[in-house]
């Protein structure tokens, strides 16, 4: 205990001390509107450096091509690619002239097909498009001399310590901001998406008992589900609701028992609706097994049924803690 | 025998009683005697009685017949094909097993049988696979040893490579993770229904293969030897291999492949009462049903210690435990050779 706080607090001295002479966290004032370059951003813990805006972007998967277009990068990118949701409806415009860099949603797409797009920077993440299986890692399009941004959350898979807040993203807003030299919008969608996050939780400042809650990724013999830094996690946090397995030191738990989770009872079960697999034959599996019969979510049926883009790190993040937070306490959300 | 009896028992009775959640001893009895109609309900939750009623027993009596059959098949086969490093997947079968339990996980082939798709897809893929190997055995009109091995090692391959094709180029994201936790085995499937069939296959192929446990004998010395003794070695190791694929199918079908247990609990046998299937059937069935049961404690609550609810693929355990404790028990009985030479 007395180890980990020691750990967190010198974390927390470093960060500070990081962000005095990086990007500030907390309100970001929109003061300087251009990089000046070279920028110089961390991506994995490593250092990357551009002397100037990339000119031929790839985006992986939909959260992080919507960062881009958030920030107004249409035409710096040359192609994209999405695991089967498609980008917000406020994106369509914008997206409508990136050619896809593969129809097929799974598995990613190949080294050598990204390369045929000629890219100077590609924005992904691990366990997205980045697997040390495929072949697809930073180190190689390195070699390759295209640059890599790593989507912060997804760091874990390669051993970094990872956050139980939802900075890591903002981060990300704001790296791809100076990469690019549009550190002034990204700041500005930044603190949008801090305002919005603020106004819902200034409505459930009164919940008294935290509803506690199993986010439910699928699987029968054993669940797929969310460990305490997982986005699923955070998002209940935020809401002032807390995770049955939110103390557990890992992001997903690819095969939790169901001892455990019929024992701690959840009120809620958070459920993402995926390209792979549907909210609808989820809860069916959940409804199927008679173990599961005496948990109160289940005879309740409180299902939370959220959009998948909603539980990723990315910019429907506040919307999907304002969905999560609607559904959960609708008498504080008439 | 008695003793083996006593300890099997007493696994049972401990391995209902541990798990990740825990549950007063005297709680864990009293439902299972409510249950069993003989006490009247305790003021425990639904949770709790689900909990041992729903997960516990089924899952440790399922661990008594896997365990128990996955043994019996890997005696047997060595028996038949003459070759110490058979075991229950050296046929092929549990790889067919495989390519229909990926179907049903990747593709929801079966799905209209809900949860039980996983299990009925691969016991058709086990099926399958089997009528290939033993079309190809057969090719030569006598199934000698050679001809099976060659037959399932090479159907074997084919369809392994189908299950990573399919896995690999699927585009379920978590396709991968589940095929390699059902390739590693897990009990975690368990439940009343899906105990009947495997128990009653065990049962009944068991009882036979004790009574030609002097036939089993005979087919190890040799072909020749045997037919001397009055065996008709064609049509007895057809229904054999026959037998006990099926009992591979429905073992794989319930539990995934489980390694170790077929390959080694007969060697582990055999070092402790030599070579004769009179002994050796029986108590692998004990000692495999004991080993997993074991095993499968570990499984479920390995990590529980530490507060983390995830639970192991079965087979991992097994591989882990049983190498070591198969290597001292080997160690041990070379000592003992040499030691008796002198």
């Amino acid at each position: 205990m007395n180890n980990h706080f020691v750990f967190t607090l010198s974390l927390l001295v470093t960060v500070s001390l990081l962000a005095g002479c990086a990007t500030s966290t907390g309100n970001e004032s929109p003061s300087d509107n251009t990089s000046t370059y070279p920028v110089t951003v961390e991506s994995c813990g490593e250092s990357i450096t551009f002397d100037s805006a990339p000119k031929r972007a790839l985006s992986f998967d939909t959260n992080m091509t919507e960062i881009m277009l958030a920030l107004g990068l249409e035409d710096k990118m040359v192609g994209y690619w999405i695991s089967g949701v498609p980008v917000a409806d406020e994106y369509q415009e914008q997206v409508k002239d990136i050619p896809l860099i593969s129809t097929e949603t799974w598995p990613p797409p190949s080294l050598e097909v990204i390369l045929i797009f000629d890219p100077d920077f590609v924005f992904g993440g691990w366990n997205y498009n980045f697997s040390e299986e495929s072949g697809v890692t930073p180190e190689k399009l390195a070699a390759t001399g295209v640059k890599s941004y790593v989507l912060t959350e997804t760091c874990i898979a390669v051993g970094m310590q990872p956050d139980e807040s939802l900075e890591s993203t903002y981060t990300d807003i704001l790296n791809i901001g100076r990469i690019f030299g549009v550190e002034a919008r990204a700041i500005e969608l930044v603190n949008q998406m801090r305002e919005k996050i603020t106004a819902v939780q200034s409505k459930i400042v009164n919940v008294d008992t935290p509803l506690r809650g199993f986010y439910y990724g699928g699987g029968a013999d054993t669940a797929f589900t969310a460990g305490k830094y997982a986005m699923a996690t955070k998002m209940m946090n935020a809401v002032g609701a807390e995770n049955i397995f939110g103390d557990v030191e890992d992001d997903w738990i690819p095969a939790a028992g169901w001892e455990k989770v019929i024992e701690l009872d959840p009120e809620f079960i958070m459920i993402d609706d995926t390209p792979w697999e549907s909210a609808e034959q989820r809860i069916k599996t959940l409804e199927s097994l008679p173990q599961l019969a005496s948990i109160t979510a289940i005879r309740e049926k409180r299902y939370i049924v959220l959009q998948w883009t909603y539980i990723l790190p990315g910019m429907e993040m506040d919307e999907g803690i304002e969905a999560l937070a609607k559904a959960l306490y609708p008498e504080l959300f008439p | 025998m008695f003793t083996l009896g006593g300890i099997l028992l007493l696994s049972v009775i401990l391995g209902v009683s541990l798990g990740p959640v825990s549950i007063p001893i005297d709680t864990v009895w009293s439902v299972i005697t409510y249950k069993l109609g003989f006490t009247p309900a305790g003021n425990w939750s639904t949770g709790v009685e689900n909990i041992v009623w729903l997960i516990r027993l089924p899952r440790v009596l399922l661990a008594v017949v896997v365990g128990g059959g996955l043994a019996i098949v890997g005696v047997t086969l060595q028996a038949l094909v003459r070759n110490p490093l058979a075991d229950p997947y050296v046929l092929g079968i549990s790889s067919g097993a495989s390519v229909g339990a990926v179907l049903a996980i990747g593709f929801g082939v079966l799905a209209s049988y809900g949860t039980l798709a996983i299990s009925f897809a691969a016991f058709l893929g086990a099926v399958l696979a089997f009528l290939i190997v033993y079309t190809l055995a057969n090719l030569g009109k006598r199934i000698t040893p050679e001809s099976l091995i060659l037959a399932g090692i090479g159907v074997g391959y084919i369809f392994t490579g189908i299950t990573s094709f399919i896995t690999l180029t699927s585009n379920k994201r978590q396709l991968a993770g589940q095929v390699l936790a059902w390739t590693l085995g897990s009990l975690a499937r368990a439940s009343w229904f899906d105990l009947s069939l495997p128990t009653v296959t065990l049962l009944a192929i068991t009882i036979y293969l004790v009574l030609q446990a002097r036939s089993l004998n005979a087919l190890i010395v040799g072909d020749e030897t045997a037919s001397v003794l009055g065996v008709n070695v064609d049509i007895f190791r057809r229904r054999v291999f026959t037998l006990v694929a099926l009992m591979t199918g429905v073992m794989v079908a319930v539990s995934g492949s489980i390694g170790f247990i077929g390959l080694m609990i007969p060697h582990m046998v055999r070092f402790v009462v030599g070579s004769d299937h009179r002994k050796v059937i029986p108590l692998s069935l004990f000692v495999g049903s004991i080993f997993l049961i074991w095993a499968d404690v570990l499984a479920r609550g390995f990590y529980s210690t530490i507060d983390n609810p995830i639970e192991l693929p079965v087979g991992v355990v097994t591989s882990i435990l049983g190498g070591p404790f198969f290597i001292w028990l080997m160690v041990k009985t070379r000592l003992k050779r040499k030691v008796e030479n002198l």
